[in-house]
């Protein structure tokens, strides 16, 4: 590890009433680093952030920021910027005095303080909406100002919870690319809570994929997408066919009457049952001069995508249908019909393995 | 993994520091909290249990169990008071709610003309006090009455001039719970009526009138108790049909016989928490019933239903304003029937009993000190139970007595605040027989709505400001002051007027509690009345109901105008 | 400027300083309970500080029962300093209770033996005498044909069932003295029979003793059981009333002033019950009542009957106020819920 680590969870747990919240979370965030907390809605991602932004208290474990412990600090003395999924923009304020809130007690001069809201409007892309009020802008500006209101006091760290859910498709698509540029320009350490899996594939350098409480994974976007440590991840990031099979030898799978070969199962023992997963796009199909994992299928329906075509496939002796993502050129030369009855080939060096029963 | 931290021990957990983890910020608002919590309870919780008590106590203050309930049962005037008070009571709502039914559909789902007018007109008996109706019934059916021959024989002054005067005054607010219950009517719901082809009275049974359901439950109980709680109707025009409130009154004013009194209140504690509890369960089931997809509903043209019911409109306010005009007709005539001839002679007030023109006064400053720190209180208190993070057990019970005022009619309250304030051994007995007390009384008396209405606003707001400030690390209360007080303010206006007419109007809780320099206008209008200066008695009504009139014309320029002007950041 | 000058202007200074916080601090307060017509009490306290303006007069005014209930349920923690202008009998009632002072106040022995309490040391004193009259309202009485009443016996006539009006003597100091002389003058039993009569022609009890005869003036009522004062009043301020004084002769009650036993300002109240019985008072009293405590000031009073003197009865006061309460509870089991015993 290059960079010094800035923020550090330790054992966090979080209880509410009976409902355990957050089970044993540790974490460390390296200054300038973009985190991306990602799971499904109760997972706890917004619990941990709340926690880190001390709106909440943990029931145990402890939080340095910048070697400080702040487990215990009042929101005040933390050092952080916040910005909401409502954005929480003050609407009886204009954009300038929204930015220059937390200037104020800061003991800024009114001169530093209008230069501040300039620079920062600037910096969003925004200069000149000084008088505006937020009822006035659309969705996405609201939202820039609200990250600008966050960075006025230049924040040690910036929190992020779902800003962009309740924006429209494109203007998310845009502002991601915006939010992740201004992050790396100023180098401000960044946690952002997120259930958008492309979200947080596109902007975080380090992924924390949250379940039920527990952290599933942490790592860059690429190795959580390619390596998905357990089948929950391999489903939340990313599309994925799941096979019941049972270990029948080194390197071999038994799977609905098919021997399969795949890689990595030196964890699993043989007779173990176990879970076999490819993403859509590696299924493969014209297969000239390739003899492992072919298996027979019948198209059951097909989907076009535009830049591809999903196919459902029914599996010879497989019970589940699998999705196969095909490319327009593939697809052209291929020449897939419904009913049509096709060879596939799950590679091997592709196959997922993880242990138990579905 | 070599992410996950594993190489550093974990720090051992440094103690909280003495505060908590609370600000010094946060502690201080908590403490005002506080504050508040004890001030309900005093205000509120103290002097009801203080009666309770003495319900069970004789004039000695011992303690003699249920005795006091077995004298008022064996006395008979005062137990066929009960059935009095039932009759009039089950009458008076089987009548409003069957009309505020009616006069609400016609608002609601009809496409009658001059909707706005008769949202005015419907309303306005809000503004008078409940005498004013009374003193009006007494020149239209009294025996000098215009109208007298419309009773055939029968006297007003009884039964039918309580449910007349009692149907005036509890009507408006009836008619506002049900214009809520119909607004909130799902127009899918008819769409899919009308093209399963059910008839128009179909419709209405299966559609309009379930829906409706829980706000005409909700008014017959609001109703009811408005009507079993209040003298002023009963004791202007009830003649010798003695109702429950009115033996509170005579026991407690007439013969100082405060067991007994606080006996029959707590009689009259009954229906009240009744109907308290039946209006929780209700707006937990109706909240359940909406769905926020909901779509507004346009009125099909009904020519027939449309006259009929514009002609009902019609006759509900010619009514409301004909007694409204006689009242002020009769302020103005100088001495009815013999000498017609119009003059201001029974606004003289000071050669009556009452209190004089300074009772006016008193009231006006009355108001003005509920409005005001009414207000204050009951936002900012409001504000920090929606607000401030944490004090879980001190906000549970900061409710509990915020709400617990709805349940306790006027008359109750101001017999406990004898009870409780006048006690030789209470600290605080300094403050019986000043305004401060008739302030204290008539902002508890009307606590329930307004911090129900706070708390609606508030909740409105975005949860998130106070994070978002404590972030930018701004006090909270710099906070309230920017942001949430500004964007709230059309709320602290409704609750600064709701507070300033019902001061002017009320008198059931202040009766018991004024003194000889803190009469009131409205307990003025009893006592002229009962002293047989009947057109001064309506001429301060009329009094009280032009300056409820003017606080609502003020209320409406700075809601309307000033606000509009002055906070642009509402407009798109 | 001598230094000689200086001390004598600041001397001077000091002197008008000292004047005026000494007349600031005498200014008293007393709390005075009363049931004399509201119309009057700022004539009262106005002619009261036009000699003593150091004194000030607060008011609590209600009706005579009310005043008396609440004077004694305040027995253990007493509020008021001064009773001016209350029934007699409720100051007997009170005196038994022990709760008042005995004063002989100055001028005491100038005034008619009716209105002196007889005891050697005196506890109340009488102002004037407040006497009960009939207000009949000429043109409704016509309408209804209803013959003018003479007498209280008269009042008994079925023809009036329904068309009278008399005050709650629970409540009011007027419907008290109309009961007890009723009870004197018709005997105890004769006095209940009557009452049995004359309550199947009442329409109702008010609250208040001016009330019935403010409804007659307005023609609500033709017929109101009241009191002369009133009965006056209203007639002069143009109202169709004739005003009946029966002939078996008038209950009356005096007004009367007492100090309350524990007050503060002991003085104070003093000056005010000496002054209460001051030939200026009762001067002030005849305004409005024919008769008065001070003998030979009386001038006969508008709509008053010359000899109004002679036509009240021989009131046992000592007889009402002792049975004050028994009569009441009577009074109230009998006919206080109208629509009960109809």
């Amino acid at each position: 590890m290059s960079k010094q680590t800035y923020l550090e969870l330790h054992n966090i747990h979080q209880m509410f009433g009976t409902h355990q919240a957050l089970k044993d979370v540790s974490l460390n965030v390296d200054e300038g680093e973009f985190v991306c907390f990602l799971g499904p809605s109760g997972c706890g991602k917004t619990s941990l952030l709340r926690i880190i932004a001390g709106l909440d208290t943990p029931t145990s474990g402890a939080i340095l920021q910048a070697e400080k412990n702040i487990t215990h600090s009042p929101i005040s003395q933390r050092d952080f910027g916040i910005v909401f999924q409502s954005y929480a923009l003050f609407p009886n304020l204009s954009v300038a005095d929204n930015i220059a809130y937390g200037l104020v007690s800061k003991k800024f001069s009114a001169n530093d303080r209008r230069a501040r809201v300039t620079e920062l409007l600037a910096t969003v892309g925004m200069s000149g909406s000084e008088a505006k009020y937020p009822a006035q802008l659309s969705g996405g500006q609201q939202q820039r100002v609200a990250l600008a209101r966050a960075l006025a006091t230049s924040p040690g760290l910036l929190l992020l919870d779902e800003p962009l859910s309740a924006l429209d498709a494109r203007v998310r698509a845009h502002l991601r690319q915006e939010i992740k540029q201004l992050q790396e320009k100023l180098g401000v350490t960044t946690i952002m809570v997120t259930h958008d899996q492309e979200e947080a594939l596109t902007m975080a350098d380090k992924i924390v994929v949250m379940n039920q409480g527990v952290i599933e994974q942490i790592g860059s976007p690429q190795d959580v997408y390619a390596h998905p440590q357990s089948p929950f991840v391999a489903e939340f990031v990313g599309e994925m066919n799941f096979l019941s099979a049972k270990v029948s030898g080194t390197g071999q799978m038994q799977s609905g009457g098919l021997t399969l070969r795949c890689d990595q199962s030196s964890h699993l023992m043989f007779g173990d049952a176990a879970q076999l997963a490819i993403r859509p796009e590696d299924v493969r199909f014209h297969i000239a001069g390739e003899k492992d994992n072919l298996l027979n299928a019948k198209v059951l329906h097909l989907e076009f995508l535009g830049s591809r075509v999903r196919s459902l496939l029914h599996l010879e002796n497989h019970e589940r249908p699998i999705l196969a993502d095909i490319s327009m050129n593939e697809m052209s030369r291929l020449n897939l019909s419904q009913g049509q009855t096709i060879t596939c080939q799950l590679p091997h060096d592709r196959l997922h393995v993880f242990g138990g029963a579905a | 993994m070599s992410e996950l931290v594993l190489t550093r021990p974990a720090p051992t957990i440094t103690k909280r520091p003495w505060y908590g983890r609370r600000s010094l910020d946060e502690w201080s608002l908590g403490g005002i909290l506080i504050v508040g919590v004890l001030g309900l309870l005093i205000c509120v919780v103290m002097p009801i249990y203080t009666l309770l008590s003495k319900s069970v106590e004789n004039k000695d203050g011992q303690f003699i169990g249920l005795a006091n309930f077995a004298k008022f049962i064996e006395t008979p005037s005062l137990f066929s008071s009960i059935s009095n008070s039932l009759f009039i009571a089950l009458l008076s709502t089987v009548i409003v709610t069957g009309l505020s039914f009616l006069t609400a559909y016609a608002i609601s789902r009809t496409r009658i003309p001059l909707k706005g007018f008769f949202r005015i007109v419907l309303v306005l008996p809000i503004l008078a006090p409940s005498l004013l109706p009374a003193i009006s019934l007494v020149y239209l059916f009294g025996n000098q009455g215009i109208l007298k021959e419309v009773l055939m024989g029968e006297s007003i002054y009884g039964p039918i001039g309580i449910v007349i005067g009692s149907c005036f005054w509890t009507f408006p607010h009836a008619l506002m719970i049900m214009l809520t219950a119909l607004a909130n009517t799902d127009a899918r719901l008819y769409e899919s009526a009308e093209v399963l082809g059910a008839s128009p009275m179909r419709t209405f049974f299966t559609v309009t009138l379930p829906a409706a359901k829980y706000g005409i439950i909700s008014v017959a109980f609001v109703v009811f108790t408005l009507v079993i709680t209040d003298f002023g109707v009963p004791k202007v025009i009830g003649g010798q049909f003695n109702v429950l409130a009115t033996d509170i009154y005579k026991q407690v004013i007439g013969q100082q016989n405060f067991e007994m009194g606080a006996t029959v209140s707590v009689i009259l504690l009954l229906p009240a928490i009744l109907t308290f509890i039946t209006d929780r369960w209700l707006q937990r089931r109706q909240s359940a019933l909406l769905t926020s997809k909901a779509v507004p509903w346009t009125p099909p043209v009904r020519n027939m239903i449309d006259k009929a019911f514009f002609a009902l409109m019609m006759l509900v306010s010619a009514i409301i304003l004909g007694v409204i005009a006689m009242a002020v007709y009769a302020s103005l005539v100088t001495f009815w029937p013999y000498n017609l001839s119009l003059s201001f002679k029974n606004y003289n007030f000071d050669l009556m009993d009452g209190g004089g023109w300074d009772s006016y006064w008193n009231s006006i400053q009355m108001a003005a000190y509920t409005a005001l720190i009414g207000t204050g209180f009951i936002f900012f208190q409001s504000y920090l139970v929606a607000k401030l993070a944490g004090f879980k057990l001190l906000k549970f019970f900061f409710h509990l007595f915020a709400i617990l005022p709805l349940a306790v009619p006027g008359l109750v309250l101001g017999l406990a605040y004898i009870f409780f304030f006048n006690a030789p051994n209470n600290p605080l007995n300094g403050i019986y027989g000043t305004m401060a007390i008739l302030v204290v009384c008539t902002i508890s008396h009307f606590y329930t709505v307004c911090h129900l209405t706070a708390t609606t606003a508030l909740k409105q707001i975005d949860p998130e400001f106070e994070s978002v400030s404590a972030s930018l690390k701004v006090p909270q209360i710099i906070t309230f002051w920017r942001v949430s007080l500004p964007v709230c303010m059309p709320a602290v206006l409704d609750i600064a007027s709701y507070l300033f007419v019902n001061a002017m109007t009320t008198v059931s809780a202040v009766v018991f509690l004024y003194s000889y320099n803190t009469s009131l206008a409205s307990v003025a209008v009893l006592n002229m009345d009962d002293a047989g200066d009947i057109a001064p008695a309506a001429a301060m009504a009329v009094m009280i109901m032009l300056t409820c009139m003017l606080a609502r014309l003020v209320h409406w320029l700075l809601g309307n105008v000033i606000l509009q002007h002055t906070q642009h950041w509402r407009k798109r | 400027m001598t230094q000689k000058t200086l001390i004598k202007r600041l001397a001077v200074l000091a002197g008008i300083a000292t004047v005026s916080i000494a007349a600031q601090a005498a200014k008293t307060e007393l709390t005075v309970y009363t049931a004399i017509e509201a119309e009057d009490l700022k004539k009262y306290a106005a002619r009261f500080n036009q000699e003593h303006p150091e004194i000030k007069i607060n008011w609590v005014r209600d009706s005579t029962g009310i005043v008396t209930a609440k004077l004694l349920a305040e027995k253990s923690n007493p509020q008021a300093d001064v009773v001016w202008g209350l029934a007699a009998t409720s100051l007997m009632l009170l005196k038994n209770e022990g709760m008042l002072q005995s004063y002989k106040p100055k001028g005491y022995d100038a005034l008619s033996p009716k209105f002196k309490d007889l005891y050697k040391e005196p506890v109340w004193t009488g102002m004037d005498a407040w006497i009960a009259a009939i207000c009949y309202n000429t043109i409704e009485a016509g309408k209804l044909g209803l013959p003018k009443p003479t007498s209280w016996a008269d009042l008994t006539n079925p023809v009036y069932k329904d068309h009278i009006i008399m005050p709650n003597p629970n409540s009011s100091g007027t419907g008290f003295l109309d009961v007890s002389s009723w009870l004197q003058i018709f005997g105890e039993d004769g006095g209940w029979d009557y009452m049995d009569g004359l309550h199947k022609n009442i329409s109702r009890y008010t609250h208040s003793g001016s009330k019935p005869c403010k409804l007659a003036a307005a023609g609500e009522i033709p017929i109101g059981i009241s009191f002369a004062f009133r009965a006056a009043k209203s007639k002069k301020s143009g109202a169709p009333l004739d005003i009946v004084f029966p002939t078996e002769g008038l209950g009356w009650d005096m007004e009367a002033t007492s100090i309350v036993k524990g007050t503060k300002k002991l003085d104070a109240a003093k000056t005010l019950v000496d002054w209460t019985i001051s030939k200026t008072a009762n001067e002030m009293y005849n305004e409005g009542y024919a008769v008065v405590a001070m003998p030979g000031i009386a001038k006969p009073v508008e709509f008053f009957p010359e000899n109004a003197e002679s036509l009240m009865i021989d009131n046992d006061f000592e007889w009402s106020a002792a049975n004050r309460t028994e009569i009441l509870a009577k009074w109230q089991k009998r006919y206080d819920s109208k629509s009960e015993s109809k």
